[in-house]
């Protein structure tokens, strides 16, 4: 046994350098500052967009001659200073006053200009108050020309129900189990692929025959998957390292506002590397099988693309339904041993349960050991116990 | 333990149904060169990767080193595979250090191992470089070191001296007796005859199924000794001496050498006045021996001995 674990560790460590000391590891180092570029990108996009969609509406209670006087400033103000946006003013006499803005009102003005008041709600752009206390003091500045000696505008916040709360909680969990899915996926796409390239390229250059005669095949696989995991690993940790040292530096307080996953942190990360390392190895020793059928690096491309889509195919019935784990799809995902690590992350993001994850983790190296048993033997009879330059028709 | 380092028994292997190798027997003496001989395709790789547990037989059993699972044994032993590999982008030292390590050596000590030997073979400047700066000859004595770095107790060359120019199939002879003379037993495929009668003190022919098993004076000992003549004279009563089985051909004669010897014929060729110009008895070589027993349609061109 520990002269196997040596040559699994000959294996993964001469696997790891390879991989970290090529062009690769660059790229994968460089990949979130690529996703975050796109990713800026495409929110400057969104956030154009959304300059141009609609302004907030704001309900005025009272008076008509108010409500006019209000409209007019806020034209004045919109012709007077470039890049101002206003809200929408709608004159609502009947609205109680003291009730919440809701539906498409984020904002009431009540008490008319002597004593205006303000109730914003929570989904409020943030600068709204301050675009509503301008139009107000432009509307008394016209009606009393050298200053009104009035009370400045009261604001209220109108605080989120406590069901709110917990419903927004709940969608950023489940935004954290979404993206902690889709860098499970991706991570293990790009590395099951090195992996089967790495694979043909060592049939190719013959050097599998070598290790062949050295070690069982399924310790050969082992330490093959056990290389590119610790490769991945050293991804992660760089990655992770600049995301929070880039975080800390631009925005410090963006990480007091990173939702808290069901289990908490302490335990969600390592169960995310847990379902990383599991959905990887599990992938890889099917890509090991298959790599183990081809020939060369045609053959690679040819199996890239349908084994990219079938990666594909389960991640969307694992991230089916995200947003509800206990749903039978949710379980099924959990049970298929392919979709099962990455049907967890949901799980561990939403419900604070930890037996199901032993339980999933124990299911999932049950099916490693399967799959690499398997993936091997295919490897023996179908590449190794082959003729080579025998001629049968010599005999 | 036996003092056989590889005792095989009615090894089979079937490809696709056809049996590619066929109930092949081979006793290989600790310590001793041993030589797999045979054409293309006679099964010598598929032999060899059976011993070494790459692939398994569908027939008979195999004990190397004493072990019934070949690979339980690896740790004692070298392969040079007839398709050389290694890791390009590996420099020299760590390409050995690797092999070494596969083998069981702890890595520092494989390390350096690989510097010694590479410093002995002449190819210390090559310590850091990478393989694929190597040209072909270095990159193959590379893995050549890297087979024996461990120190192996048996040590399996498929088709060795192939890709090798004269000099350097010499300096593997030489490499091959100097692993003997240290212990090691060395089992090697070849279908160049020559070196296999230089190192071999028990060699197998094999074509399938085993041909001949023993010495390569044994191999020879199968054929008689054959008799060459050249006269002057086309013709005479001297031919009637001559032995059923004489041929001409280009004006010498070739036959076996009779029970009787060549005192009878000589005296009738004398008598006749055949007017002899050359005779000669000569000793049946390996490549003879080896033709009689595969048949020349299966020497392609590579078997022409050096």
């Amino acid at each position: 046994m520990t002269r196997r674990l040596r040559i699994v560790w000959t294996i993964a460590r001469r696997d790891y350098v390879a991989a970290v000391f090529s062009r690769l590891f660059l790229f994968f180092i460089l990949l979130p500052l690529v996703f975050g570029l796109i990713g800026g990108i495409l929110g400057g996009i969104n956030a154009g967009t959304h300059d141009d969609g609609p302004a907030p509406i704001v309900a005025v209670s009272g008076d008509a001659v108010t409500f006019d006087m209000l409209t007019a400033a806020r034209g004045r103000l919109a012709g007077r200073i470039p890049g101002f946006d206003p809200p929408h003013l709608v004159r609502e006499p009947g609205r109680n006053p003291r009730a919440a803005p809701g539906g498409a009102v984020v904002a009431m003005v009540d008490g008319g200009l002597d004593r205006p008041h303000l109730v914003v709600s929570a989904d409020a752009p943030p600068d709204l108050a301050g675009q509503i206390a301008l139009i107000v003091e432009d509307a008394r500045a016209t009606q009393r020309p050298g200053g009104s000696g009035l009370p400045r505008i009261d604001i209220t916040y109108a605080a989120r129900p406590a069901s709110t709360r917990v419903e927004t909680r709940h969608e950023a969990q489940i935004g954290l189990a979404k993206g902690a899915q889709y860098v499970v996926l991706v991570l293990t796409v790009m590395l099951a692929g090195r992996l089967l390239s790495s694979f043909v390229e060592e049939k190719s250059n013959k050097v599998i025959e070598v290790l062949a005669a050295a070690a069982p095949i399924d310790t050969i696989f082992l330490g093959k998957l056990l290389g590119m995991t610790l490769f991945a690993f050293t991804c992660v940790a760089a990655w992770t390292a600049l995301l929070l040292g880039g975080t800390l530096a631009v925005a410090p307080h963006a990480l007091a506002h990173v939702p808290v996953p069901a289990v908490g942190w302490a335990l969600f990360a390592p169960l995310v590397l847990l379902y990383f390392t599991s959905s990887f190895l599990l992938f890889g020793a099917i890509m090991l099988g298959i790599g183990a059928q081809t020939s060369s690096p045609a053959d690679i491309q040819t199996l890239a693309l349908p084994t990219t889509l079938i990666q594909l195919a389960v991640f969307g019935f694992a991230s089916f339904d995200a947003a509800r784990p206990d749903h039978w799809v949710g379980r099924a995902a959990a049970i298929f041993p392919w979709s099962s690590a990455l049907a967890m992350i949901p799980r561990a993001a939403e419900l604070p349960a930890l037996l199901p994850h032993l339980l999933a983790l124990a299911w999932q190296t049950a099916w490693l050991l399967l799959s690499i048993r398997f993936a091997a033997r295919r490897f023996r009879t179908g590449v190794l116990n082959t003729g080579g330059k025998t001629t049968r028709a010599s005999r | 333990m036996t003092g056989l380092a590889v005792d095989a028994r009615g090894l089979v292997k079937l490809y696709d149904g056809v049996r590619a190798v066929d109930g092949v027997d081979l006793a290989v003496p600790r310590g001793s060169i041993f030589g797999i001989l045979g054409p293309n395709g006679a099964g010598k790789t598929t032999t060899l990767r059976m011993l070494l547990g790459i692939i398994d037989p569908d027939g008979g059993e195999r004990i190397v080193l004493g072990e019934r699972e070949p690979l339980k044994a690896a740790p004692h032993v070298g392969y040079l595979p007839e398709e050389r590999g290694l890791y390009p982008g590996m420099t020299a030292r760590e390409a050995i250090a690797f092999l070494g390590a596969l083998r069981g050596l702890p890595l520092a000590e494989a390390r350096r191992r690989a510097v010694r030997l590479l410093e002995e073979a002449g190819l210390g400047e090559a310590i850091d470089r990478p393989i694929r700066a190597l040209s072909k000859g270095m990159a193959q004595k590379v893995q050549l070191l890297g087979t024996i770095v461990h120190g192996p107790r048996l040590i399996v060359f498929d088709e060795p001296f192939s890709g090798l120019d004269a000099l350097n199939q010499e300096r593997l002879e030489d490499l091959i007796r100097g692993q003997v003379a240290g212990g090691a037993t060395v089992l090697f495929s070849t279908h160049v005859i020559a070196h296999a009668e230089r190192l071999c003190e028990q060699i197998a022919i094999i074509k399938g199924n085993i041909r001949f098993n023993g010495t390569v004076a044994e191999a020879r000992g199968r054929l008689a000794q054959r008799v060459r003549l050249r006269t002057r004279a086309a013709a005479g009563p001297w031919r009637a001496a001559l032995p059923a089985d004489a041929a001409s051909r280009n004006g010498e004669w070739n036959f076996a050498l009779p029970p009787g010897g060549v005192e009878p014929i000589l005296k009738a060729l004398i008598d006749g006045d055949a007017g002899i110009e050359a005779l000669s008895i000569e000793r049946p070589s390996l490549h003879d021996a080896f033709i009689d027993l595969v048949g020349s349609d299966d020497m392609g061109s590579d078997e022409v001995p050096e």
